[in-house]
């Protein structure tokens, strides 16, 4: 059974891509007068790029259980025995 | 289905409730200041896994058993931070596994009694000048059938006032694989490498928005099958139908990923984190991931955050991967293992973090942290996982 139809994975992933980027150009109009003074928001604890140690957990599982890895500032490839 | 339409219904009023509660949070205080003292000291985090899967497609069974599998994983990482240049930092974790479809391998693996455990640890150190950071670290690990030595090197740089950051790393892994057959007879051991580039740029894009793009590029060389793993042959040339044979994949991979991370406040009680991730490889294997985390700042005295978890993945199946009774021994290659075939997964969950901030005083002052994180990962093919994970963290 599927979850969802072809044209529905399109769909998301599409309408993801398109926000995403949009978000990306659009915030991209002010991206270079940021100043240190100017960061407060930007040190917000969920602000981080980096994911918490937590989610590196879902990230090994899911390394695991799934054909891909890496791009995820997470787990890579090697040193365990899953393919 | 039902399920599901129920977790989908207590997601999304998790979600409006959070909104809510953090709307109505006017009286919140801002979050505190960065304490002088900041990055100075030890930092000690204890982390832990549950992790329980079920499914009934299981490569050591043909691609027909059992899936079942739990894994209890306690981690301790350690952080030093010596001067404004030097920091060490070290990591140690156990995996204890009791697995129902590994048990049909052979004696020395988990059963309902038995437990199969794989330790690792890692030791890193990394300097920091002016607008550089360069770090190295050694890894090991260590499995019944498996060992893997780990080294690798990172680099990154401030640029434009602290708005642009670049970073790349490359990784290297030397495993060495003990062959443990379908029968379970030992036959000997053999090597895998992997090499890891990653290189990323992150951008402050403006007041409240920051991104990164990450390109991420692996080789692997060596015996990349598992030997335990069984594929059920269909009629055809060298082969009796239903016969029971390990798996057979080629000796390299090259795989490569583009990840782009946004992270953007709407005010400073709701931010949204979102990754998007496309990958390729030369299995044949490409896939998309799509991943949303919405933090809500709670109303409390502590810095206290609420978010749901989504993320969504499709992949497309490896060109080696087929179900039973698909292949013959005149394939080249051919799999039966699930990670390899054709599906989509779906994770939900909620997370809650508490940031207290680096204190001084004694173990229950010196608290900094406070995170757990409940998920639910299901995919189309029948396969389930729960995974529930805290973290605490001490600075001292």
């Amino acid at each position: 059974m599927k979850m969802l139809s072809p044209v529905g994975k399109s769909l998301i992933v599409r309408s993801s891509t398109l926000v995403l980027v949009l978000v990306l150009v659009l915030s991209s109009l002010g991206c270079a007068s940021v100043q240190p003074w100017e960061k407060d928001t930007l040190a917000l604890g969920p602000m981080a790029v980096e994911g918490s140690p937590c989610q590196a957990f879902e990230h090994n599982n899911e390394v695991y259980r799934e054909g891909s890895v890496g791009a995820n500032g997470g787990k890579s490839g090697g040193g365990c025995g899953c393919s | 289905m039902l399920l599901r339409r129920a977790g989908l219904r207590l997601l999304l009023l998790t979600y409006i409730l959070l909104a809510s509660t953090s709307l109505l949070a006017q009286s919140a205080p801002p979050v505190a200041p960065a304490d002088p003292e900041d990055g100075q000291g030890i930092d000690v985090d204890f982390l832990f896994n549950y992790y329980d899967q079920d499914g009934n497609r299981s490569p050591v069974t043909g691609g027909i058993g059992s899936e079942d599998l739990q894994v209890i994983t306690p981690v301790i990482v350690l952080k030093w931070q010596k001067s404004d240049r030097w920091s060490f930092s070290s990591n140690l974790g156990v995996d204890n596994i009791t697995s129902a479809s590994t048990d049909n391998i052979d004696d020395d693996v988990s059963s309902a009694s038995r437990l199969d455990n794989r330790a690792h640890v890692t030791f890193a150190a990394n300097r920091t000048a002016e607008s550089q950071r360069v770090g190295f670290n050694l890894g090991f690990s260590k499995e019944y059938d498996y060992s893997s030595f780990s080294g690798g090197l990172s680099w990154s740089r401030d640029f434009n006032q602290k708005n642009t950051t670049l970073s790349a790393s490359l990784q290297h892994y030397s495993d060495t694989v003990e062959l443990y057959d379908i029968d379970g007879v030992l036959r000997g051991e053999d090597d895998r490498t992997t090499t890891d580039f990653s290189l990323s740029v992150t951008q402050v894009l403006g007041k409240r928005t920051v991104g990164t793009l990450e390109l991420y590029s692996s080789q692997q060389d060596g015996f990349l099958s598992t030997p335990f793993h069984e594929v059920i042959l269909a009629d055809g040339v060298g082969g009796l139908s239903g016969e029971r044979v390990a798996e057979r994949l080629p000796d390299t991979r090259s795989r490569m990923a583009v990840g782009l991370h946004l992270n953007h406040a709407f005010s400073k009680k709701v931010v949204q984190r979102g990754s998007l991730r496309f990958y390729d490889d030369d299995w044949g294997v490409t896939s998309m991931t799509l991943s949303l985390e919405t933090h809500f700042r709670l109303p409390t005295r502590l810095e206290m955050w609420a978010f749901p978890i989504l993320r969504y993945y499709d992949q497309d199946e490896s060109d080696y991967y087929g179900a039973p009774r698909v292949f013959t021994l005149a394939d080249p290659f051919f799999t039966a293992d699930r990670d390899l075939g054709e599906f989509s997964g779906e994770k939900f969950g909620v997370g809650w973090k508490v940031n207290l901030g680096r204190r001084k005083g004694g173990v229950l002052r010196s608290l900094r942290s406070f995170e757990t994180r409940i998920t639910s990962y299901s995919q189309d093919d029948g396969f389930d996982a729960l995974s529930v994970s805290w973290g605490v963290g001490w600075s001292f």
